[in-house]
């Protein structure tokens, strides 16, 4: 069962992202002035990318399912 | 940056920051050199075909590699002594406008181009190392990335370097006027490394960034995350993470997708914007006012000009139409740019810009050389100052004679329209105030025009008794 390793693999990867977004979010440390600010939100990347990447995925099958409508109303006009 | 005519190369002062390599003036020829540093880099980007690809695009700055006439390259060395193993050549850029300067569209336009590099450079398997606003520039109509140096090839895993550096010099800028309907030109004038995430989220609606998935993921989480960084966690992050490429990817286009969206919030009311249609002449002063721009227009051809509260552009087209390169468009309303910048990617070539010509951007940055201030950057060949004298001397109690003075001293051409008091927009100006403009008045304005300038055409409106000059600088 391969495909339900990895899509259980990924569920523990979004969420262990989804637990670093909760740290971040509530997580109160001192702000250090030295600390370069692009280092620190490389992590966040992780986050943002994941999330984005489900977003892409959504806007692609929409986009499948309104040319396959498309394509359907069309050939209905055709006839 | 004011072309030095002598033959020696001057290094831009704005480039120190990366050491891959620095631009250099030499005459009107602009360079860049790539020290040995950045050299394997550069050329494995080259090789690839990239440069060109983009260039035609029309999405990076033309690039000419070894060009004929550098000569020697000691005369590059770079801001840390460096001798250059290579040195490019590009177009100059007749304007160097700074992101301070440009309107909503302008910046929304300026990052989807950035954006639009990234996604191509990233599909041919190479990536930008930063990711600021500066490095866009308007050239012949188009947004363009113009460093080169900042290509560099993809390496499997990396996150995106530039980030954090584009939320703070494009994103949240529009971000601030897309939810506050606030301007953000002059908070990003304040802090040339960008808007800061701590400042953002205070004047960012919290309904509207926490009800928004990239507000919460771009903004909020981005600040929280630079307000609690500790030292301890600082390897952590930069050495161990790794970003699957089709999440990099997704991050760009996303991006570019959120921001393609966002519209200006602010509330547009603006008078200048149908200045046209309110303003205290006819319709027949204004085409005369146009013939007499037009037959002044071929003492500026091929040059670039500056029109000075230039509104929507439309006396800068009279010059244009003639033949002269570019118009620079300075205004201090952001409706009639808006309305200018729209004319201008139909075609017209104006670059129309928020300046306040009374406030006028300064120097700003390293030794106050990093971004330059309006009279350092260029001179035009042209001026135009319609209607805008008043404005100046009256409305913003500038000395009259220095006002003439700075046309004069800014370009050896110009027209300017002189307003009497007379003038009913003047009489309005003055309603609610004592008149201390003493010496405003038409025999002043001659007298001291004259003192610098030739008159070379004047025509006066029989209707208000405005009267619109021509002048030469005497040498």
């Amino acid at each position: 069962m391969p495909l339900f390793l990895s899509s259980q693999a990924k569920m523990k990867k979004n969420l262990r992202l989804a637990l670093a977004a909760g740290f971040f979010l509530t997580a109160a440390s001192p702000a250090y002035a030295y600390l370069d600010p692009v280092s620190v939100t490389f992590i966040l990347q992780g986050i943002v990318g994941a999330v984005a990447a489900v977003l892409a995925g959504f806007r692609s099958v929409r986009m499948k399912l309104a040319l396959f409508f498309k394509s359907l109303i069309g050939q209905k006009n055709d006839q | 940056m004011i072309s030095d005519k002598s033959d020696a190369a001057i290094r831009d002062g704005g480039s120190f920051r990366d050491p891959s390599g620095y631009v250099f003036f030499r005459g009107e020829n602009v360079y860049r050199t790539v020290n040995p540093s950045a050299e394997a880099t550069f050329k494995s980007v080259a090789k690839s075909g990239l440069i060109e690809e983009l260039a035609g695009e029309k999405l990076l700055l033309p690039t000419e590699i070894s060009p004929a006439d550098a000569g020697d390259p000691g005369q590059f060395r770079g801001a840390r002594g460096e001798m250059p193993a290579l040195v490019l050549k590009h177009p100059r850029i007749p304007f160097i406008s700074y992101p301070y300067e440009w309107n909503f569209s302008q910046m929304r336009d300026a990052a989807l181009a950035h954006l639009d590099l990234q996604l191509r450079a990233f599909d041919r398997g190479f990536v930008l190392s930063d990711a600021t606003a500066y490095n866009m520039q308007f050239y012949q109509g188009k947004l363009l990335h113009i460093d080169v140096l900042s290509l560099r090839p993809y390496v499997e895993g990396e996150p995106w370097s530039g980030y954090n550096q584009f939320c703070r010099t494009f994103l949240l800028p529009l971000l601030i006027e897309a939810w506050c309907g606030m301007p953000f030109q002059p908070l990003m004038r304040g802090r040339i490394e960008g808007i800061s995430f701590a400042d953002a989220v205070t004047i960012l609606p919290a309904l509207k960034l926490w009800t928004s998935l990239n507000g919460i993921m771009h903004v909020a989480l981005q600040a929280r995350i630079i307000a609690s960084a500790s030292s301890a966690s600082k390897g952590k992050g930069q050495t161990d993470f790794k970003l699957a490429p089709a999440r990099y990817k997704a991050i760009l286009q996303e991006m570019r997708n959120w921001i393609g969206r966002l519209k200006s919030g602010r509330k547009v009311s603006s008078y200048w914007n149908s200045y046209a249609e309110v303003n205290s002449y006819s319709n027949d002063m204004r085409r005369v006012k146009e013939e007499f721009v037009s037959k002044w227009a071929p003492a500026v051809k091929n040059g670039v000009i500056w029109d000075i509260g230039g509104n929507t552009g439309d006396y800068s087209k009279c010059v244009l139409d003639a033949g002269a390169e570019q118009s620079i468009v300075f205004d201090s309303d952001l409706d009639s740019l808006e309305k200018a910048y729209q004319r201008s990617k139909q075609g017209l070539r104006v670059l129309p810009l928020l300046v306040d010509i009374a406030d006028p951007s300064p120097s700003l940055g390293w030794r106050q050389a990093e971004r330059r201030g309006l009279n350092e950057r260029s001179k035009p060949a042209g001026i135009l100052a319609l209607a805008v004298i008043h404005h100046l001397a009256i409305g913003r109690n500038l000395p009259f004679s220095d006002v003439i003075d700075w046309f004069v001293d800014t370009a050896p051409d110009g027209i300017i329209e002189f307003v009497p008091k007379s003038d009913p927009m003047v009489a309005q100006m003055l309603a609610n105030r004592e008149d201390v403009f003493h010496d405003y008045d038409e025999a002043h304005f001659f007298a001291y025009l004259e003192a610098r300038a030739i008159v070379t055409a004047r025509h006066r409106f029989g209707e208000n008794g405005r009267v619109v000059v021509s002048y030469r600088r005497r040498v």
